[in-house]
């Protein structure tokens, strides 16, 4: 196979993959420092782990099958299988040093070369130690399947294909033009100067080829006048021509519009005279040659550009400064309509009122410019599939739902690469081979659902596979086994929060180790992403009929609904993702259960904590019970908390402001916001909170569950 | 919210200015007061002295950091000057002010101070001499001491205030 990545994939992995490739070399050198960090051994394993997937993806095969092997050292290193030595860490820095020379070939456009079988060999040799039993060498594919690999393409092959076209092109031209004799050969010169850019931007996407030659120039300026009829016509033949050479009219030109009807009647059999008697009533032979003519000479002197571009790239460094200052409006206008009130002034109040709403529709239409449909991600799922599915031998249709649904252009790009382990491990795990789906009577291809779709202002994007489903029962077992749960703690889960158990690191029920997945870093690598952005995951399964995975992410990550509350008669903001739902504290018990508060809401004890507590600064006392006390029950992982708060305020949206770096290593803030009446409320990062505050957290949390 | 800028340079200074560049280059320098003591930031690093502000605290925050201020839309972290030069703290007053300072980092940090006094100009002569003198690894925010109208002031550089939260 040829070496043609699409272009803006490739570039973002070489962006994403490169980064975490400069990373690794420290990260490296530190793990020299101390060979036994684990976490450390773990984040260099899934740089590896990442980089490969990627790479995988685009089919760069030597990278592949580099990192896959540097990969099967660090699984061995973190399962403490084998030690980190001098020799294991020269041989990694070798391998980023290949890396890094391959990342290069692959900037200037150069498929790398393979690498010597002696090197790959050297790092596989890595797994055997004198000191220790040596593993199973890790399975690998035939060696035969490397030299069966893509060839390098010339770097100059562009220039020749773009030349082929420009042959083929003319070819084509030539035949259309014998078959419609009525057109003169001077209109034919004038039409493809305008129409060659579209077309070759619609063959190479960017209009690189410096287009006409100076002779067609000078045709176009001598036949301007003579030919200035058959203009109009050939414009709507060449639109046929165009469609019948790549069957849709998509090239933006100017005279798509009016040529559509004609340029169906033409396309089987182009006969452009009729045509365009149809859709041009006769007029003066000058009018139409004078309102075409500016246009073309307008382009040609414009260097050949594509024809009328009504989208302009804007850097998103710009759109995110936009929607800063967007942001600033939005507090001016909440601390205005604070105001308000106190001026009774009418005129005030309704000059105002517009300017709140003209700030809203700036807003929205601000964010829109942001927004991008989640097709750019869905769209390189099929292959995705296809790929997976055939390395495994099962059969899997892909089904797409609500493509066209809008999110915000950073969220698209974030959520990229969870959900292709998503659906990945959907075709692993999740769906069955063939026979086992025919033995169990459903159909040998199995189904995998991708949908996205707007609830509010959150985006759902789920990902089902009518496969074998998952057991609890198994999970259970598993973490035990793994040491992800302790056994009493086991006993108590949930059918729903055993599920969840597979998005603990480390946490992989298939025993066979494969290219695709089954190493326990997926599912841990996908929560860690979707919490970044805010969102939420949850899984469903039922045994022998499939998995559900649901994912909920906000709109957009500028602006966030948060619940405002106060605590110690200061304002905090808790994220409304968390929130469940909000009671008064007054009508409730309160039991203490192993030194733990716990309140009972709809027979479920549920722990308790003061935020009185958590908020308290340097030198306050904790808070004690109040009548007025308010409970905001919140959702952490799959835990619920009832947050004791002073009073409850409502929602607001706010803006967030990162807190500085003197305050990164404060826990349990995820920014602060400017509210309506220009004071500071802190935003509450539940995560963060928990962590600061229940050192023994999890376990607690989980015996009172 | 009364954020106002506090940079007067009268005229009396001005000549003195005059006069001091017969000793070539001249440095500025504003002038602050924490317990008794003058220190004196390079007014390069000074970008605006607020007189009150409120200031929002971060609970579990490290001491010296007293909490944030919303500077016309930005949050800015604000630092007790007392607690960071390991002095007792003190009330909020009249006199105490925020002087809005560039950090190491790159980040904009308010340093809360007794008072603010004025800018003074000093000749780079007399401020390389200050440095050289001073070589206490213990206190490297100090850059040097300056004998000025029978005082000492002790020239400082805030840069250092970003390692506060890394102990």
């Amino acid at each position: 196979m040829a070496f043609e990545p699409d272009n803006e994939l490739l570039q973002d992995f070489l962006i994403e993959a490169g980064e975490l490739l400069n990373g690794l070399d420290q990260q490296l050198i530190e793990l020299e420092q101390s060979p036994d960090d684990a976490d450390r051994l773990n984040s260099v394993f899934r740089a590896f782990h990442t980089i490969k997937g990627g790479a995988g993806f685009l089919e760069v095969h030597p990278l592949v099958e580099v990192c896959h092997r540097a990969e099967d050292i660090f699984n061995l290193l973190r399962n403490h299988e084998i030690t980190m030595n001098s020799r294991i860490m020269d041989v990694m820095l070798q391998v980023i040093d290949v890396l890094n020379d391959m990342f290069d070939a692959l900037r200037g456009g150069q498929y790398p070369e393979d690498v010597s079988k002696a090197f790959l060999k050297e790092i596989e040799g890595l797994a055997h130690q004198d000191d220790a039993p040596a593993p199973a060498a890790p399975a690998e594919p035939a060696p035969s399947e490397a030299s069966a690999r893509a060839e390098p393409t010339p770097a100059t092959e562009p220039m020749a294909d773009e030349d082929d076209a420009f042959d083929r092109m003319l070819a084509d031209l030539d035949a259309a033009e014998s078959e419609s004799p009525s057109a003169s050969g001077g209109a034919d010169d004038l039409i493809s100067d305008e129409e060659f850019e579209s077309l070759l931007d619609e063959l190479h996407g960017k209009g690189k080829f410096q287009a006409p030659t100076p002779e067609a120039d000078a045709d176009n300026a001598e036949e301007a006048s003579s030919a200035a009829d058959s203009d109009e016509i050939t414009d709507e033949e060449f639109e046929a021509v165009l469609d019948g050479l790549y069957g849709k009219g998509k090239g933006p030109t100017a005279a798509a519009p009016k040529a559509d009807e004609p340029a169906e009647a033409a396309a089987p059999a182009p006969s452009p005279q009729p045509a365009a008697a149809k859709s041009e009533p006769p007029k003066p032979a000058a009018k139409p040659a004078e309102s075409t003519k500016p246009e073309a000479k307008a382009k040609g002197a414009d260097a050949h550009k594509a024809p009328v571009e009504t989208t302009v790239r804007v850097d998103t460094e710009r759109l995110d400064s936009i929607m800063n200052l967007v942001g600033e409006l939005v507090l001016v206008r909440n601390r205005m309509n604070t105001l308000k009130s106190t001026f009774e002034n009418e005129e005030i109040a309704s000059v105002i009122a517009t300017l709140d709403m003209v700030t809203s529709d700036l807003q929205g239409a601000v964010m829109k410019t942001r927004m991008q449909p989640v097709k750019k991600v869905f769209g390189r799922f099929p292959r995705v599939v296809r790929d997976t599915a055939r390395t495994l031998g099962k059969e899997v249709n892909l089904e797409l739902e609500g493509e066209d649904t809008d999110l915000d252009k950073n969220l698209v790009e974030a959520l990229a690469d969870p959900l292709i382990h998503l659906v990945r491990n959907a075709v692993d795990h999740g769906i069955e081979m063939p026979d086992d789906r025919e033995a169990n009577g459903k159909d040998r291809a199995g189904t995998v659902l991708l949908s996205a779709a707007q609830e509010g202002d959150h985006i759902r994007l789920s990902i089902q596979d009518d496969g074998s489903g998952m057991d609890a029962e198994v999970l259970r077992r598993k973490g035990v086994e793994k040491g992800v749960v302790d056994p009493d703690t086991a006993e108590r889960l949930t059918d729903q929060e055993c599920f969840e158990l597979i998005l603990h690191p480390g946490f992989s029920t298939k025993d066979q180790i494969s290219d695709i997945s089954g190493r326990g870093v997926g599912m841990d690598v996908v929560k860690t992403a979707i919490t970044k952005l805010s969102g939420t995951i949850s899984i469903d399964s039922v045994q022998g009929e499939g998995t559900q995975i649901n994912i909920k992410v906000p709109l957009t990550l500028a602006i966030l609904p948060t619940l405002m509350v106060i605590v110690s008669g200061r304002k905090y903001a808790i994220p409304l993702s968390v929130v469940n739902e909000i009671f008064e504290m007054a009508d409730k018990e309160v039991n203490v259960v192993d030194g733990q508060s716990t309140i009972t809401v709809r027979d479920r004890a549920v722990p308790l904590f003061r935020m009185t507590d958590w908020l308290a600064l340097r030198g306050e006392k904790p808070g004690t019970r109040c009548e007025t006390d308010q409970v905001v029950m919140v959702q952490h992982g799959a835990q619920l908390m009832a947050l004791v708060v002073d009073s409850v305020i409502g929602q607001e949206e706010v803006v967030i402001k990162p807190l500085g770096e003197l305050l990164r290593v404060v826990d349990g803030f995820a920014g602060a916001t400017i509210t309506g009446d220009g004071h500071i409320a802190l935003i509450l990062d539940l995560p963060g909170m928990v962590r600061r505050n229940t050192g023994r957290g999890r376990q607690r949390l989980r015996s009172v569950a | 919210m009364n954020q106002a800028m506090e940079k007067t340079r009268t005229a009396e200074e001005y000549d003195e200015e005059l006069e001091a560049q017969d000793q070539g280059p001249l440095s500025r320098w504003v002038n602050f007061t924490v317990d008794d003591e003058t220190y004196a930031l390079n007014v390069l690093d000074v970008q605006e002295v607020l007189r009150d502000a409120e200031i929002t605290p971060i609970p579990g925050a490290p001491d010296a950091i007293i909490g944030i201020i919303n500077l016309r839309g930005n949050v800015v972290t604000v630092v007790d000057a007392r607690t960071f030069f390991g002095l007792e703290e003190k009330a909020w007053d009249e006199n105490s002010r925020i002087m809005v300072i560039e950090v190491a980092s790159g980040e904009i940090v308010g340093l809360v101070v007794d008072s603010v006094a004025e800018v003074i100009a000093l000749p780079q002569t007399v401020v390389d001499q200050a440095m050289m003198a001073v070589a206490d690894d213990r206190a490297r925010h100090i850059l040097g001491i300056v004998p000025q109208d029978e005082k000492l002031i002790i020239l400082v550089d805030m840069k250092s205030l970003s390692e506060i939260s890394t102990p």
